[in-house]
């Protein structure tokens, strides 16, 4: 998927979206994501937002399917870097404290 | 005239019945008991349904009450048609979507009429959650605000806003109870609070850790742990004495999530250091190291160089936002000796049995006077 790159670094699935996140995507985004966590050994999953021009509720709502499914793993999910514009949607939805955002991936190291 | 019908899309399930959750089977076999998926969380603005005209003669291979004649929505609470796409419903609320009375609507607010446990699984929700019962040992909450009318047991329970708990915290060593504002419980022992604003335990406060951003008060006594509070913190009855061997510890004056913060970067650093002087020791061993560790140097320079600074804010930020200068800590009852008390970084170990006092910063010296309660106190 153009959207979406997948990679695990040092035990972490990072998710690197870009473009925008939208209904249109989050069947396809959900299925690929899905996949990966099956696929993979992991102990935190990584949503990296710094390349993602727009958000709508729909992809808000995405990701706190996302952060559910991981929770109910017992692992933790962040969201990395998103842009203004989308941390502005966080806010218009009043979820900007509801996800744990760090601003970049020194931040991860200190996890 | 033929009309075409119109089918129903959902983006939500409109048979979902939490009542009926089923553990699902993992990749690997195994079954997860913790992630049932209790609520169907939306955001507002999230497209709900979509109607799509569909020929007349496809309209029988589709569920009859999702094939409509008309273009319109069983349309109920906190829903509207999306105004830029009449063929779209929208949440207008953060919540869950459900089927009640054969419309479509958004709640607010989560009823959890039981203990949250195995038959719930851990719950992620975007609204306000109301637990009528328990938080058992080993289960994670979230939600905007939470009421617990039962315990909060061994849990994780994570608020943006409050967190009330109607009977207590029970933490084991292993609870951890945030509220990006407060927490209100009326008693409390071996568990984590960390509340971005107030904290108030009506009864006692044992072996806990607490991080306040703002004031905390403790209404009966507070043994054993540790408190970490920007402003003033209140203990009404007693502080300090036998908590199963326990330390008291009072940490006053500056934001205890920023001083956390920098605790882990000086962690890190250490880390980092030991590391940086693990691999100049292997390239000292010779020349043939050389090539696989030189780049490993770099890349550990390179992040404590950005560490440092980050270091370097954080002390900044933590002298600039302290409160050291009017933080207190009041007790109109009783201290017993052996309890640490810091304001803004200065210390001071209580010796002795005192009552209705209260510990302030001047002149770079913990001062005690009396009364607790009353005079200047902001």
């Amino acid at each position: 998927m153009d959207s979406l790159r997948i990679e695990n670094k040092d035990n972490a699935l990072h998710l690197v979206f870009s473009g925008e996140i939208t209904l249109e995507i989050t069947t396809d985004l959900k299925k690929a994501i899905e996949k990966a966590m099956a696929d993979e050994t992991f102990d935190a999953l990584v949503a990296d937002l710094a390349q993602v021009t727009f958000m709508d509720s729909s992809g808000i709502g995405f990701l706190v399917a996302l952060n559910t499914k991981i929770m109910g793993t017992g692992k933790k999910m962040y969201l990395l870097s998103p842009s203004t514009q989308v941390r502005k949607t966080f806010e218009l939805v009043q979820l900007s404290n509801f996800f744990t955002i760090l601003d970049s991936e020194e931040d991860l190291l200190q996890l | 005239m033929n009309v075409m019908p119109y089918l129903l899309h959902h983006h939500f399930d409109p048979d979902f019945d939490h009542t009926q959750l089923q553990p699902r089977e993992m990749a690997d076999g195994t079954v997860d008991h913790y992630d049932l998926n209790y609520v169907q969380n939306v955001i507002q603005g999230q497209v709900l349904a979509e109607l799509r005209e569909i020929p007349s003669d496809e309209a029988l291979n589709y569920e009859s009450r999702f094939v409509r004649d008309t273009p319109d929505f069983p349309l109920g609470r906190n829903c509207s048609v999306n105004p830029d796409n009449p063929n779209q419903l929208l949440a207008d609320a953060n919540g869950f979507a459900l089927y009640e009375d054969d419309v479509i609507s958004v709640r607010r607010t989560l009823n959890i009429r039981r203990d949250v446990d195995f038959h719930s699984g851990n719950i992620l929700f975007v609204g306000d959650m109301v637990v009528h019962g328990n938080v058992r040992a080993g289960f994670d909450i979230k939600a905007r605000n939470i009421l617990v009318k039962g315990l909060i047991n061994a849990a994780g329970v994570a608020a943006q806003e409050n967190v009330v708990t109607e009977t207590g915290i029970k933490g084991g060593n292993k609870a951890v109870i945030e509220a990006g504002k407060s927490i209100r419980a009326p008693f409390c022992e071996n568990a984590l609070l960390k509340a971005g604003q107030d904290v108030l335990i009506d009864g006692g406060c044992l072996n806990c850790e607490l991080y306040v951003k703002g004031r905390l008060a403790v209404k009966g006594r507070f043994m054993g742990g540790v408190a970490n509070c920007t402003d003033h913190m209140l203990v009404s009855e007693v502080i300090g004495g036998g908590s199963m061997g326990m330390d008291t510890e009072v940490h006053l004056g500056f934001d205890p999530f920023l001083t956390q913060q920098l605790d882990t970067v000086d962690e890190t650093l250490d880390e980092l250091n030991s590391l940086l002087s693990h691999y100049k020791a292997e390239i000292a061993r010779g020349e043939a190291h050389e090539e696989e560790f030189a780049p490993k140097i770099l890349k550990v320079e390179t992040k404590l160089e950005s560490l440092k600074k980050k270091r370097d804010k954080l002390d900044i930020l933590i002298q600039e936002t302290s409160l050291a200068h009017r933080a207190s800590l009041l007790v109109p009852g009783e201290v017993r000796p052996g309890v640490i008390v810091t304001i803004g970084g200065v210390a001071l170990k209580i010796n002795d049995y005192y009552s209705d006092v209260r510990f302030t910063l001047q002149d770079g010296e913990i001062q005690m006077s009396s009364p607790a309660l009353g005079g200047e106190q902001e």
